[in-house]
Order: C-alpha cells, then sequence, then structure tokens
C-alpha cells in the first residue's frame, strides 16, 4: 500500500477543502489544529492560534466573564480533533505543509539534491517552537493588560504570530488575493513585523525547496499538538527487538528524527516533530518493527513483503 | 628453474592436491545424502569447480573487471553498477592457512592466513586475477592483510568508523563509499549514473527476496533443508554471478516450499535446532555444521557474515538522485552491521534474541577461531542474553584443522544431549 | 512612495473648477461632531461626565427633543453651518427656520424640533432600533437676485443595534419634501459594505442627485476639502457622479492612521421657471444640497507593496545564493 501517494491524495482534498469549503458554506469551527488561515477568503475553517492570540489579547475582566467559555468552547473543539487525529493533522491536513510537499516534489523532480539539518542544528533549535508558541500567548496578554503597572503593549503586537506566520502572504493567493506582501510603515513595531513576514516568507520558499519540511520544525501549532501526543488515539509503536538499526527510518523522515532509529527501549515513539506521515512504515524491511495504531489496534504495519513491493523490487530490472 | 622456484611449485602441487582432497571428501559425503533437495545440484557444481576448472569459477565475460571483497561491508551495489563483477575472497582453506603463516604470527585468524596464503600462491587463479581487491578495515588482521596483499594484488583500504552512533562517523563513511565509487569508475572507466546503479539495486534486490522466502523456509517446524546445504547456498553467493544465483535459489526454494506441504524432511522433526553464530564459516571449513549435523541436532539458523547477514538487509530508495542512493547505501552496509568489530553489542545482542525465537531455536554454539578476538570478546554478553532466555550456549574454539574433530564431536554431542533433556 | 501615488491622483482630476463664493454663501450643511468632540462638550458642560463611555451607548437622555423623550439609545451630535466650506458660520439668521428632519431606518420620517440658537442639535437613536439613519436639514432661504433659493444638507450615521422596527412609514406633509423624500437628495451608492463606514482616501465617490424623486442630469457637483481644494463636475444622464477621493494632509514622521478628514459634497441644480415668492418674484429656483463627508486615510498611506516584494524576492535570491554556494563548495570537499 503505497501511503505516501494516498497522504498526497488526501493532502490535495483538504487543501481544496480548507482554501475553498466556505464557498459552499462548510465551516468545521474555530478551533482546527492546522494551519487553516484566517486571512484566506472561504476557509472551512480557522487555526486555532487566531482565536488563541486574539483571546489572550482581551483584559482578564473580559475573558473571566462571558468570552472566556466562547474560548473554552473552541479549545475544546480543538482538543477533540487533537485526540483523535494526534499530529496528523501536521502530515496530512495542513495547508502549508501541503505546499512545502509540493516544492519537495519539484525539487526531486529538478534532480536537486536535498539539505539535512546537522544533528546539532537540529538539536540546538528544538525549542524555537515553543518559545514562539509562549511568546504568542504572552504578547497579547500584554496588550490587553497591564502588569505590575508596566504600560500596555503597544496595539500593533496584536495577533503577532499571524503577522509573521508565512501562511498570511501564501494562502490568500489562491483566492487572487495578493494584497499581504506588503511592508507597513506606520509604525516601529509594524516595520519589524512586515520585514520579518516578507523574510520569513523568503525563507519559507528557499528552505523548504531544499530541506523537506522546513518550516514544521519551527511552528507553535506543532508546539501545541506535541502537548497531546501521548494520550491521542493515533500513535506510532515500535517494536525494538526486532530492529536491526538500518536506519531507513530516520533517513527517509521529513523531520528527520532520529529517535525512531535509536530507540530500543519504549514503544510510543511519536516525538514532538513527528506529523505522523508514515514514511519510517513505509521503508522499515522487517516485519512489524514499526506500526501506526489507532486506539491500540494496528492499522499499518511494516512489512518485508511491503517494503519490497514499494521499492518495485518484483519488477521487471 | 631456480631451486627457490622449483620449491614453490612443489609447494603449490602438494597444496593444490590437499585442497582437492578436502573438497571432493566433503563433496562425496554430500553426494551420499538420498535427502538433499535436487535443486543443490547447481551449488554443488560451483563448489567442484572449485577444485576442477577453477578458472572459471566466476563467470565473467571477456574484459570484465573482477573486483574482489572481503568482509561484508563493501558496496556491491556500486561494483555491479560501474560494469565489474564482485567476487567475495574470504578463505576456508586450511591447506593454504601453513602458506600464510610465512607472512603473519600463529596465533592469528586462520582465515587471513588462508586468504593471504590463496594469494600468495596461485593455488586457484582467481585469488590472483582480481583486478582490485577492496579491504575494510574491519579487524586488525584485515588492516594488516591489506599491507601485505599489495605485493601480489592492487589493494584498495576502507577506513571505517568504530562507533556508529556519531553523526560524524556516518558521514565518514559516506565520504569512504564516495571514494570507492571514484575509484571504481577509474578501474572500468565507466561512470556509475543513475539507471545503471537503480538496476544494480535492482537485481541484488531480487536476490534478497529469495533469501528472505528461504528464511521463511528454515523457520518452519519442519527441517527440509540441512544446515550446511543451506551454507553452501549461501556460500556459493561468493563466487556467482547474481542472477544466475537468484534462479537457482529461486528454484530451490520452491521445491522446498513443496516439501513443506508434502512433509519431506531430512531428519527427525524432534532434532535439536541449533543456531551457529560467531566467527565466520566458509568453504571447504565445513567442521563444524557436519558435526552439528552428525550429531543429531538440525542447524536451523546462523548468524554468519558470510551467510545470514549477508543478504538480510535491504537497500531502501527514497528519492532516485545519485546522492540519495549513495547514502541509502552507505546507510544500509554499515548501520545494520553487526560485526562485533563495532563498539556496541547491542545490535548482535538484538539479532540474536530476535532470531532465537523466529527459528524456535532450542540451543546456540558459538564458534569463535583461534585469535578472533572481537568474537570472543563478545561471547560473555551473549551468553547471559541467552541465559535470560532459557537457551543453552556452548563455546567452541578451533581452527581450520581437522585434528579436532573428534573432540569437538564428543563435545557437541554431551551438547545436543542436554538439549535433549532439557526438553522433558 | 505615499506623495507619489497621491500626486498621481492630484494630477488625474486637473481642471479645478470654483464655486462661486456668492452662490456658497447661501449653502448650510449639517456636520456631526467627532467622539472626542462629544466627550469635550459633556464634561465642559457638566463638569462631568454624565455618559458611561466615549462609545455613546446607554446614555440616558434626559433632553426632551421634539416633545417626546427618548430612553437609552445612541447619541448623535450636529452642528449646523451656514458660509463656504471650511470658513464656517453659525449664527447666521436665516438657519433659524432651518426644519429638520429624521428618517428611522424603516422608513418612517420624524420632525426634529431643533430650534437651539447655534449649539449642537442632539439626536437620539434608541437601542431598540437599529440600522441606518438619516438627518435631513431643509431651509426655505427665499429669493435673493432674482433666484429663488432651496437648502438641503443630509446626514447618516449607523446605530449598531441589532432590532429593526417595521413601521409603516407615515405619509404626511413635510416641508422640503416631495411625496416621502426630500425634494433634492444626495443618495450615496455603495457596492461594498464596507465602503458604507467608511471612505478612505484613494477610494471612488459615487452619488446620485435626486430632484423631486427624478434623477437629475446636469447638476454641478462640487467635492471642497478643508484646506480648499475643490474639483466640480456635473452629472450625467442618470443622475450619477464619480469622484476620487484625495488625500489632504500628508503627516511627517508619524503616520495617524485614525486621522479624520472632513470634505463636503455640494450639488446645485437651477430649474427655469418664473414665480412669486413671498411677495418677491424670481425667475428660477436654485436647489442647493449638501454632503459632509468624513474621509479617512488608507492603507496606500502607510503600506508599500513593492517594499514588499523587493525584501521578499531579495531574501529569496540572498538565501538561495548562499545555499547554491555553501553546496558546491561541500561536493567539492566531499570529492563527489
Amino acid at each position: 500500500m503505497r501511503v505516501d501517494r494516498i497522504r498526497l491524495l488526501i493532502q490535495f482534498l483538504s487543501f481544496i477543502l480548507m482554501i475553498y469549503g466556505g464557498i459552499v458554506l462548510i465551516n468545521l469551527g474555530r478551533g482546527l489544529p492546522a494551519l487553516t488561515c484566517v486571512y484566506s477568503k472561504y476557509s472551512a475553517g480557522l487555526c486555532f492560534l487566531y482565536p488563541l492570540q486574539r483571546f489572550a489579547g482581551l483584559p482578564f475582566f473580559l475573558l473571566l466573564g462571558g468570552y472566556g467559555i466562547l474560548l473554552l468552547k473552541y479549545m475544546g473543539m480543538f482538543i477533540l480533533w487533537v485526540i483523535v487525529l494526534n499530529t496528523a493533522w501536521c502530515g496530512w491536513v495542513c495547508p502549508i505543509g501541503f505546499l512545502q510537499d509540493l516544492l519537495s516534489k519539484l525539487r526531486a523532480y529538478m534532480n536537486v539534491d536535498l539539505s539535512r539539518f546537522s544533528w546539532l542544528t537540529r538539536d540546538r533549535y528544538k525549542s524555537v517552537k515553543y518559545i514562539l508558541l509562549v511568546l504568542l500567548i504572552l504578547l497579547p496578554i500584554g496588550i490587553g493588560n497591564s502588569f505590575f503597572g508596566l504600560p500596555k503593549l503597544t496595539d500593533d503586537l496584536a495577533v503577532p504570530f499571524c503577522q509573521i506566520c508565512p501562511a498570511k502572504p501564501l494562502l490568500p493567493m489562491f483566492d487572487g488575493n495578493f494584497s499581504h506582501i506588503f511592508i507597513d510603515f506606520s509604525s516601529g513595531t509594524k516595520i519589524v513585523l512586515s520585514t520579518l513576514s516578507m523574510i520569513i516568507l523568503a525563507l519559507f520558499f528557499t528552505a523548504s525547496f531544499l530541506k523537506r519540511r522546513f518550516f514544521c520544525s519551527y511552528c507553535p501549532m506543532s508546539a501545541l499538538l506535541s502537548l497531546f501526543k501521548k494520550t491521542s488515539l493515533l500513535s506510532l509503536k515500535k517494536d525494538g527487538r526486532k530492529c536491526t538499526q538500518c536506519g531507513n527510518c530516520s533517513r527517509v523522515c521529513p523531520m528527520e528524527i532520529r529517535e525512531i532509529a535509536d530507540e530500543r527501549e519504549r514503544t510510543d515513539i511519536v516525538t514532538q516533530d513527528c506529523m505522523l506521515c508514515m514514511r519510517c512504515i513505509e521503508v522499515c524491511p522487517e516485519d512489524n518493527a514499526l506500526r501506526a495504531t489507532f486506539a491500540g489496534m494496528t492499522i499499518f504495519p511494516s512489512t518485508a513483503k511491503g517494503f519490497l513491493k514499494r521499492q518495485g523490487a518484483f519488477e521487471k530490472v | 628453474m631456480s631451486e627457490k622456484q622449483n620449491k614453490l611449485n612443489r609447494v603449490q602441487k602438494r597444496i593444490k592436491r590437499h585442497l582437492s582432497m578436502s573438497v571432493r571428501e566433503i563433496l562425496d559425503k554430500m553426494d551420499e545424502d538420498r535427502t538433499r533437495p535436487k535443486n543443490m545440484a547447481y551449488f554443488d557444481r560451483l563448489f567442484n569447480a572449485f577444485i576442477e576448472d577453477s578458472k572459471r569459477i566466476v563467470k565473467k565475460e571477456n574484459g570484465q573487471k573482477v573486483v574482489g571483497t572481503y568482509c561484508i561491508l563493501v558496496p556491491e551495489e556500486l561494483i555491479y553498477a560501474a560494469g565489474a563483477v564482485p567476487v567475495r575472497l574470504c578463505a576456508g582453506s586450511y591447506d593454504t592457512v601453513e602458506n600464510g603463516e610465512d607472512y603473519l604470527p600463529d596465533i592469528s585468524c586462520p582465515m587471513v592466513k588462508s586468504a593471504i596464503g590463496f594469494s600468495a600462491m596461485p593455488v586457484i587463479p582467481l585469488y590472483q586475477s582480481c583486478d582490485l581487491v577492496v579491504i575494510p578495515a574491519t579487524c586488525n588482521w584485515k588492516v594488516k592483510m591489506g599491507e601485505i596483499l599489495k605485493k601480489f594484488v592492487p589493494v584498495l583500504m576502507l577506513d571505517l568508523p568504530r562507533i556508529k552512533e556519531s553523526e560524524n562517523s556516518r558521514k565518514f563513511w559516506l565520504n569512504e563509499v564516495n571514494k570507492f565509487k571514484q575509484e571504481l569508475q577509474k578501474l572500468t572507466g565507466l561512470k556509475i549514473n543513475r539507471s545503471r546503479l537503480r538496476k544494480a539495486i535492482k537485481t541484488i534486490q531480487k536476490a534478497q527476496i529469495e533469501v528472505r522466502r528461504f528464511e521463511k523456509v528454515r523457520m518452519s517446524q519442519l527441517p527440509v533443508i540441512q544446515g550446511q546445504d543451506a551454507l553452501a547456498v549461501m556460500n556459493t553467493y561468493f563466487y556467482d554471478h547474481v542472477e544466475s544465483w537468484t534462479e537457482a535459489v529461486k528454484g530451490l526454494n520452491d521445491e522446498l516450499e513443496e516439501r513443506l506441504c508434502s512433509g519431506k524432511t531430512v531428519c527427525s522433526s524432534s532434532a535439536p535446532r541449533i543456531l551457529l553464530t560467531g566467527s565466520p564459516i566458509i568453504f571447504p571449513n565445513w567442521k563444524m555444521p557436519v558435526l552439528i549435523e552428525e550429531s543429531g541436532g538440525i542447524l536451523v539458523a546462523d548468524e554468519f557474515c558470510t551467510s545470514n547477514r549477508y543478504l538480510h538487509d535491504m537497500v531502501a530508495l527514497d528519492e532516485l538522485s545519485m546522492s540519495d542512493m549513495i547514502h541509502a547505501i552507505a546507510d544500509r552496509y554499515l548501520l545494520p552491521c553487526t560485526c562485533p568489530i563495532f563498539s556496541d553489542t547491542l545490535d548482535r545482542r538484538n539479532r540474536i534474541s530476535q532470531m532465537s525465537d523466529d527459528y524456535q531455536v532450542e540451543g546456540v554454539i558459538y564458534h569463535i577461531l583461534k585469535g578472533c578476538h572481537p568474537y570472543d570478546a563478545e561471547m560473555k554478553t551473549i551468553e547471559e542474553m541467552l541465559k535470560d532466555k532459557g537457551i543453552p550456549q556452548l563455546k567452541i574454539e578451533t581452527d581450520f584443522s581437522p585434528e579436532d574433530v573428534e573432540q569437538i564431536r564428543t563435545r557437541i554431542e554431551a551438547f545436543i544431549e542436554t538439549i535433549k533433556g532439557r526438553r522433558r | 512612495m505615499k506623495n507619489f501615488i497621491v500626486s498621481l491622483i492630484l494630477v488625474e482630476m486637473l481642471f479645478i473648477g470654483a464655486v462661486d463664493t456668492a452662490e456658497a454663501a447661501t449653502m448650510l450643511w449639517v456636520e456631526r461632531l467627532s467622539r472626542e468632540e462629544m466627550m469635550a462638550m459633556f464634561t465642559k458642560k457638566t463638569g462631568e461626565s454624565k455618559y458611561s463611555d466615549a462609545s455613546g451607548k446607554e446614555e440616558k437622555s434626559s433632553k426632551k427633543v421634539s416633545g417626546k423623550s427618548f430612553t437609552s439609545g445612541m447619541v448623535e451630535m450636529f452642528y449646523l453651518y451656514s458660509g463656504s466650506f471650511p470658513d464656517k458660520k453659525r449664527n447666521n439668521t436665516y438657519l433659524q427656520n432651518t426644519h429638520f428632519w429624521l428618517e428611522d431606518p424603516d422608513g418612517s420620517i420624524k420632525g426634529l424640533n431643533l430650534r437651539k440658537k447655534g449649539g449642537p442639535y442632539m439626536v437620539v437613536a434608541p437601542n431598540k432600533n437599529g440600522g441606518w439613519y438619516q438627518l435631513t436639514a431643509y431651509n426655505d432661504y427665499g429669493v435673493e437676485n432674482g433666484i429663488r433659493f432651496h437648502l438641503f444638507s443630509q446626514n447618516s450615521f449607523l446605530n449598531h443595534s441589532d432590532t429593526v422596527r417595521r413601521d409603516e412609514p407615515e405619509q404626511i406633509k413635510r416641508a422640503g419634501f416631495y411625496e416621502g423624500r426630500p425634494i433634492m437628495e444626495i443618495v450615496h451608492l455603495v457596492e461594498d459594505m464596507q465602503q458604507q463606514y467608511v471612505i478612505r482616501s484613494g477610494d471612488e465617490l459615487r452619488v446620485k442627485v435626486f430632484l423631486k424623486g427624478e434623477t437629475v442630469k446636469g447638476a454641478h457637483l462640487t467635492l471642497i476639502t478643508e484646506k480648499n481644494w475643490q474639483k466640480q463636475i456635473k452629472t450625467d444622464e442618470k443622475g450619477d457622479g464619480r469622484f476620487t477621493m484625495i488625500k489632504e494632509t500628508f503627516s511627517e514622521g508619524k503616520i495617524d492612521k485614525s486621522r479624520v478628514e472632513k470634505y463636503l459634497l455640494i450639488a446645485v441644480h437651477e430649474v427655469d421657471g418664473p414665480g412669486n415668492h413671498n411677495g418677491r418674484a424670481y425667475e428660477k429656483q436654485r436647489y442647493i444640497a449638501t454632503l459632509p463627508l468624513m474621509v479617512y486615510p488608507s492603507s496606500l498611506d502607510w503600506e508599500s507593496k513593492s517594499t514588499g516584494y523587493l525584501v521578499a524576492m531579495f531574501g529569496i535570491g540572498i538565501i538561495s545564493g548562499a545555499a547554491a554556494i555553501r553546496r558546491k563548495r561541500r561536493r567539492k570537499d566531499e570529492g563527489r
């Protein structure tokens, strides 16, 4: 079973759904765990980070009043989505993930070698996404409330992550709306934020072309999802004894997770970066060394026969 | 002819005669066995050629280069992609050991001495007719062997990291593989491009499919093939061209699977199932498997670099760019390698543990060649792991000489009796 | 960048007509107070702010307006001015005879009794009736120089309440009205709902001029800014007129996104026909209507798309160049 082809198809359909679903009035709520940007006109659901930032920007007394219930409702939906599908939202649904995968396919077609992080780089910058997540909650709180008598932060910092996220200029382009590519000169904060947005957009294109899923290592949505990875139904398990340490799994992993290959003791190997794309299972040549489970039942184990079929080894030379 | 030349000629003739005799002895014994699968005839022919028609052991077209390799760390896909033919030169003949003792101390790896003996004297033309011999710097003896063999054949050493876990060591090995690729291109004059490499990978993958089938057959409770025959099958891969070997194994697999259905076995199903591991066993050093099976056990599995480990792991391709394929090849050859020259035993322990479950092994015989320190060093950890699983282990330290056959036989027979006793 | 765009707009509207100041002196307009001005007014008058917050919601009004007292609702305050925009006078005596009519969102039109001299007139839109309100002022100026003048002005505001009451509009006789609508009316045509709230510089303003319920061809439309820049056009057969809103002020240094400029749109139409009014004869009647506008700065002021594209392209170029160089060097090192 060519899972990567199925995944590409589902990503494509999700992309169409998330970008154009509003035309047929599909509304999946405001708690989606994927970067389905609020700035695209017909989006079928909103990325949860947007309401999170907006609500964090309200003064405390409003939040603890009626608005807090609304936030809890969105958060409840979000947690429900995450518990069912875990980080498969990143790998199978997110439109930014789809665009990055398309760029990678373009690169493979053009026969350009891919780049990898060195182990040091990857380990050093693992915490960037958590820092971004904390900042995107704290900064709006500083706008709505004043701490210890300090002045409130400027209003220009509202929805700070949305202003630098690459989804904001990119996804509205698919509606024909190119108006989000600009530098805003109205204040110092805005100049910095809009320049950062442009630089991150440039970085997105080049780095995602060269390295697979570059942005996902720094996405705060991924940081948020990784808080729930232990409690969710969809999971990835490994049998350490069957593993021959061939290293195929971590070599093909787009997120370059070494723990899949190196881990021998634990069975649960969904790490903070994993997006459940199941490439690792596809290239594992040992039976049942890696398997994907849903609520404890195995839905996709690794098999030697499946491996050889996918490698095309049965075809005529 | 000078006196020295005469003496060398005599020695060469003597060695050749003895070699023929030992090979003949093994083959005759094999012939007597009525229960052997018919398809083993192909492999017997290859061993026959070892002595009869040794010039044509390696089926190569005219002009094709022959690249000799040692150990399992030399990427054969690259050799095929460059248009050459790989031949594994690890040697198992006792007769050439004495020749090799001119170059190395007494207590050294007999396999290395045998290989040097083959290379120093044209006993069979194979060793001296290689256009290039590639030696990975694995154990100490192989490292020294490189320097010695340089006198007889052109040698290329591949440097190897001993600690696989760090990023630098993997990058280092990747660089070595790239350098090897350049050397091969220089040797054959043929550029390794993507389609040739892909074709080579696929060819070897086809062989690995058959090997997996073969493994599955041996995992079953019915012993349809003897362990010595299985070792012979894998051993012929050293000299044979991949495609014809694959065809032969395919035929053998079909016959064996049919035997599984019909229930035709080579010995009683209650024979104790033995796993053989340790220093490699290479034709014609057939002492151990023959003794085990003559003593009433059946060799169902082996963990040798000359048989099971050689073709078990497969190259996994992700993208079809040259650098990705080379990366996949480098990873396949380095990372799953359970050779004891690496610092960590965990992989080999896990592998033996998993194999003993898969093949329902009842006893493990640990074979150590005299002077082989790496395998000796790992013996205790393997023994402890097996003790936790409740599987007994027997350590046999020997070399290629036939002098200690009877002592070993006694010990193995006792071991097998112990296993039978534990069953009750 | 922003100056460049605005100067383009200025060049586009080349001919600058001038409205005859003598005639302009006879026009009036109703100007709405901004929130800040309202808050300043209340605190100044009462010494304290009796009203809850600057949004003007939930204010209890104790003033009696036109005999009724409204309960809680949205308060808007207006000044009635005459003169030439932007010079304004509040105390022309003829302004005393101005009639005020307030049109509810459901279409019912009520008269307002606002005879206070000069000072701001207060209108309360009740909370249970949300929607657009239009305040129309009509002054029958009389005859001057053989021309009979009718002066109109209108101003709309939005009450952000939810409910809309559905009432049958009463058909009664109103001064300055013809069959339920003011005799002369300027209607602001909007395509985008956003434009109804806020007009930004750079937007296009489309208006239709009505006289006695029919569109007027050839009416003079003049747009005047606070700094006295003017443009004059004539309405076409359908009574449409189009203006592109220009930007008047340029801020040095900090860009004030909330700075509002007040413009005025004046429609003048003459109808021939002799007549007699209050003993004075006239040959033609002149109808003058005004529509005050509040124009906000547009994002053209502070956004630069070209700079954004430049930064993005430059970034892509630099990063891919650096990556390519690094790769080439690494390939050479590894001897591939």
